[in-house]
């Protein structure tokens, strides 16, 4: 009895801290995993049609923090938050994005502020609004920048 | 009143103005306003003739260009005037302190050269810039 009482301990004691290594292993794997899966997802995304941003995104994270650094605190804060917002975009979204920018990017700097006001009003709103808004729009924006809109808020003339 | 310098939404208001897409109320106040306001009056036709402006088409890696020339162009100049500075008649005794200020600087002051640091902060607003309006154009979900 003695014998085997000792064996158990023996192997208690010889398998737990290979346990326990196990499971430190498997922890210290799973932030690589996900860093992986990161990665791949970034690979699989549509590239943003900014190549400023698109520069910026391919940084090391180093000079990212260094870049992001000069920006004033609540900024930085509010660029990041939007950073995460595109690089979550589903692949509709971000295609049709590839599609819009461009023609936002064409205008006029007058005409991009007017077109960036009108957004920021139609984002506030209801869908039954936005429409009726839209077709009120008609008669102050261009078909380019009414073609904006209407990819912008998804809704077709 | 409404004067386009002391308001935070001046921009905006001004855009809305020239492109004719505020209330008309608003307009007619604003209208009133620019025609008493020598500032406002000025900001309003600068942004008229931008409006008319035609913009050209910039090639592809213009940016990448322009802050490489502009730093190539800071450090050419630097060295330039440090060359004329030598030339003068207490050189020597300069040139020690020089050298004596630079190595001291070197070892003080780590980090990215001045034009570099300027040319990635006038960058990382561009990038902000970008952001916002890729944010703002971002498909609205049904």
């Amino acid at each position: 009895m003695r014998v085997v009482f000792t064996f158990a301990a023996a192997v208690l004691l010889a398998v737990s801290p290979v346990g326990a290594q196990d499971n430190i292993l498997r922890q210290k794997a799973i932030p690589q995993q996900k860093a992986k899966q990161q990665k791949q997802q970034q690979l699989k995304m549509v590239p943003l049609p900014a190549p400023a941003v698109e520069r910026f995104l391919q940084m090391s994270p180093d000079d990212r923090e260094r870049a992001l650094s000069q920006l004033a605190p609540e900024r930085r804060q509010q660029v990041e938050q939007q950073l995460n917002r595109l690089q979550q975009l589903s692949p509709d979204q971000a295609q049709r994005l590839q599609d819009v920018y461009p023609a936002f990017m064409n205008l006029r700097p007058v005409r991009r502020q007017a077109v960036r006001a009108e957004i920021k009003e139609l984002r506030q709103m209801r869908p039954v609004e936005r429409k009726d808004r839209l077709n009120s729009d008609a008669g102050s924006f261009s078909p380019e920048e009414m073609s904006i809109l209407r990819q912008v808020t998804g809704v077709p003339e | 009143m409404i004067c386009l310098s002391k308001n935070e939404q001046g921009a905006e208001l001004l855009a809305g103005y020239l492109s004719r897409t505020l209330d008309a109320p608003r307009m007619a106040e604003l209208g009133r306003h620019i025609q008493e306001c020598a500032d406002c009056r000025g900001l309003a036709s600068v942004w008229e003739r931008l409006n008319k402006f035609a913009v050209p088409e910039v090639s592809p890696g213009f940016d990448a260009r322009l802050y490489a020339r502009i730093a190539s162009e800071d450090a050419r100049v630097s060295w330039l005037s440090w060359r004329r500075w030598l030339w003068r008649p207490i050189a020597p005794l300069a040139a020690a302190a020089a050298v004596v200020a630079l190595v001291l600087g070197f070892l003080h002051v780590p980090g990215t050269p001045h034009s570099a640091k300027q040319a990635s902060k006038v960058e990382i607003e561009q990038v902000a810039q970008a952001v916002d309006d890729l944010d703002l154009l971002t498909p609205i979900d049904r």
